[in-house]
């Protein structure tokens, strides 16, 4: 019986850590996601070139939530952030129907990578509100979500800017990672 | 705080050579501290697409010449390095006289750099081949090397002689100087004389490190930012050094020009001074990238042109955009001090707001008075051939709504950091009237002041040690 109260108990008050990865093309908001999660403001941001992080507390749960550049030519040093990482979240630009075969293909990569074969994935279509975004479903069949074997994968529909969708989107990282504990 | 830029700088230009980092990293640690910079290329892999083999570079970061060191002219004068001009001429060894051709000059960002000593005075990078004795050496093996203040260091390409002699009579090579003796060849250095392959480069090209491809014009880091807030409809922001380029849109940037897009504009009636945001939203900066420009690098027929009187007018009002033109309106009234006007005045000045951001203000993005810097570094990159764009953290929230202690003081803005990457500023941000409309519905809980006073960046440890930058605004904060 003790142990049973124990365990809720430390269920109540213990913060569990989630190693979070945010990656996508340049100019895609991961860094505006970030701080919007971070901060629960829109901020001003530039061209990341490195990376930000920042731990963020959801849930009971404390998201140490990366953040690296997306720009070509450094998305070779996404490698160095694989490590330990226990979720990924993919941020597209909805809006930026020219560039999502090349999301695809990014986020294809990295999937195949060794380190990542446990992490779940989240893809977060960001900028909805902008005209002529396409839609999680559409983003679903171009990023070629279906063909996934053996991941645990969901498409939020997202709008940094505003916040909408960021949440749901933690939400279902955090009941994925915590199922798995 | 100079070893983060370093490590940055290694990290992007590893990059560059395909090379691996872990290996840089490693040999790092094995040198004294003033080499603790990496050289290209020693352990890389062969890389196809590395035409020269930088490990004869030593020290990319400077084959240079205090600019306050003095060269003997012809004449028998001297002349500090930095006052040359094209066409001086100066002493070379053996009684040879060298006439200037083109005088590199970098800007030391921090104010110091570390150079060698030589024997009668002058300074010079460690590993710039100086003659010495009756050889061509390397600095650092007949001198002690040490950070000392240095405002800029010069490099120079002349006609005449293949060195300059420089205070108490040592010799130091020029660019280009065709020596093949003892520490003075060099695959590149050293190649032809003359500035075969040294030339002049558009100091924007470099110094304005992203290129904005919509409307074919260059800009700082600042603006790309701003730029890139306005979605990839209205504006596609690549960066000049980081991203792969496809040949349309490089033909764009051929066209194009931050002259020719700020004319037009004017010849259509939009208000230099209005912010980025409604500029861009024009009906005129819409023909332009849609149409004008795009037509002309596609081939296709030229458009119509654009009716008179309507290009100031707003392209269709896109609703979303609000909040981000309040948070970019804000941002760009508590920096500049001409403010736009849109927004109310802040009560009190902050901190972070004492910094200003010059590309937020100019009138067209890229140009203005913002540039100098950028060009200093710009010659950097071009000659050095590292070619990398400058780090920028995130503009974070400069303040509360009022109810809140100043965070400022726990939370500031990633600071610019030392050394050629710096490219100005750091983005501010905003909060307040025109801020964030608050996420909806769920939220987390309000941080508690103790999760407040944390530092912002946590990371792992087995990732911290090898970080490709390390970024502590709070470490940075207290060594200033």
């Amino acid at each position: 019986m003790g142990i049973v109260f124990t365990k809720i108990w430390q269920r109540m008050v213990s913060k569990e850590e989630m190693r979070i990865l945010m990656l996508g093309l340049d100019a895609a908001g991961k860094t505006t996601v970030l701080y919007k999660l971070k901060l629960g403001e829109v901020v001003t941001t530039i061209p990341t070139v490195g990376f930000n992080v920042e731990s963020v507390e959801y849930k009971n749960i404390s998201f140490t939530v990366w953040d690296v550049g997306g720009q070509d030519k450094i998305r070779r040093l996404w490698r160095y952030y694989f490590q330990g990482t226990q979720g990924l979240v993919f941020v597209v630009d909805s809006s930026d129907r020219d560039r999502v075969e090349d999301a695809r293909e990014e986020l294809m990569q990295v999937l195949g990578e060794d380190e990542m074969r446990g992490a779940a994935l989240l893809v977060l279509a960001n900028k909805q509100d902008l005209p002529n975004a396409m839609p999680a479903a559409e983003l679903t069949e171009k990023l070629g979500l279906p063909s996934l074997r053996a991941r645990q994968w969901y498409i939020q529909s997202a709008c940094a800017t505003s916040g909408d969708g960021l949440y749901e989107g933690m939400d279902w990282m955090s009941r994925v990672l915590s199922c798995r504990k | 705080m100079r070893m983060h830029t370093q490590r940055f700088i290694l990290a992007t230009a590893v990059v560059a050579q395909e090379s691996t980092l872990l290996a840089d990293e490693a040999q790092m640690e094995s040198r004294p501290a003033w080499n603790r910079r990496p050289s290209y290329g020693g352990s890389a892999p062969a890389a196809p697409a590395a035409p020269t083999n930088m490990a004869a570079y030593n020290d990319r970061y400077g084959v240079c010449i205090d600019a306050s060191s003095f060269a003997q002219l012809a004449n028998g004068e001297m002349c500090p390095v930095g006052r040359l001009r094209k066409g001086d001429r100066v002493a070379g060894p053996d009684g040879a006289v060298a006439q200037v051709q083109c005088l590199v000059q970098t800007a030391c960002a921090s104010g110091r750099a570390w150079l060698a000593a030589l024997p009668g005075g002058a300074r010079v990078t460690p590993y710039h081949p100086v003659h010495v004795g009756d050889k061509w050496c390397f600095p650092v093996e007949v001198a002690d090397v040490s950070e000392v203040p240095c405002q800029a260091v010069c490099s120079f390409v002349v006609e005449g002689a293949p060195a300059v002699l420089l205070q108490g009579g040592v010799a130091a090579v020029a660019l280009g100087h065709g020596l093949a003796e003892g520490a003075a060849e060099h695959p590149y250095f050293g190649g032809a004389p003359g500035p075969t392959n040294i030339r002049p480069v558009d100091p924007i090209e470099f110094g304005g490190l992203r290129k904005q491809v919509s409307h074919g014009i260059y800009l700082s880091i600042a603006a790309a930012g701003v730029h890139r807030s306005m979605g990839v409809r209205t504006s596609f922001v690549q960066s000049t050094a980081l991203d792969a380029w496809r040949p349309l849109h490089l033909r764009m940037m051929e066209l194009g020009g931050n002259r020719r897009f700020r004319d037009f504009l004017r010849e259509q009636g939009v208000p230099e001074g209005a912010p980025l945001r409604e500029k861009y939203a024009t009906r005129a900066a819409a023909w332009y990238r849609r149409t004008g420009l795009r037509a002309e690098a596609e081939g296709s027929a030229p458009p119509e042109p654009l009716a008179a009187g309507v290009g100031h007018l707003p392209e269709e009002p896109c609703p979303a955009s609000a909040v981000l033109d309040g948070v970019f309106a804000e941002a760009r009234a508590h920096v500049s001090p001409r403010g736009d006007g849109g927004s109310a005045p802040r009560p009190a000045p902050r901190a972070q707001s004492t910094r200003s951001l010059p590309e937020l203000a100019s009138p067209v993005s890229g140009g203005g008075g913002g540039m100098g810097k950028l060009v200093c570094d710009g010659l950097t990159f071009a000659v050095r051939l590292a070619g990398m764009a400058g780090r920028r953290g995130p503009g974070r929230a400069a303040g509360g709504d009022g109810t809140r202690a100043p965070r400022g003081a726990r939370r500031c803005p990633a600071r610019p950091l030392d050394g050629p990457t710096r490219t100005g500023p750091p983005a501010q941000a905003a909060c307040g009237p025109g801020a964030p409309a608050r996420a909806r519905g769920r939220r987390p809980p309000p941080l508690s002041a103790r999760q407040r006073g944390q530092p912002a960046a946590r990371r792992s440890p087995d990732l911290s040690g090898r970080s490709l930058y390390r970024r502590s605004s709070h470490s940075k904060s207290a060594t200033r």
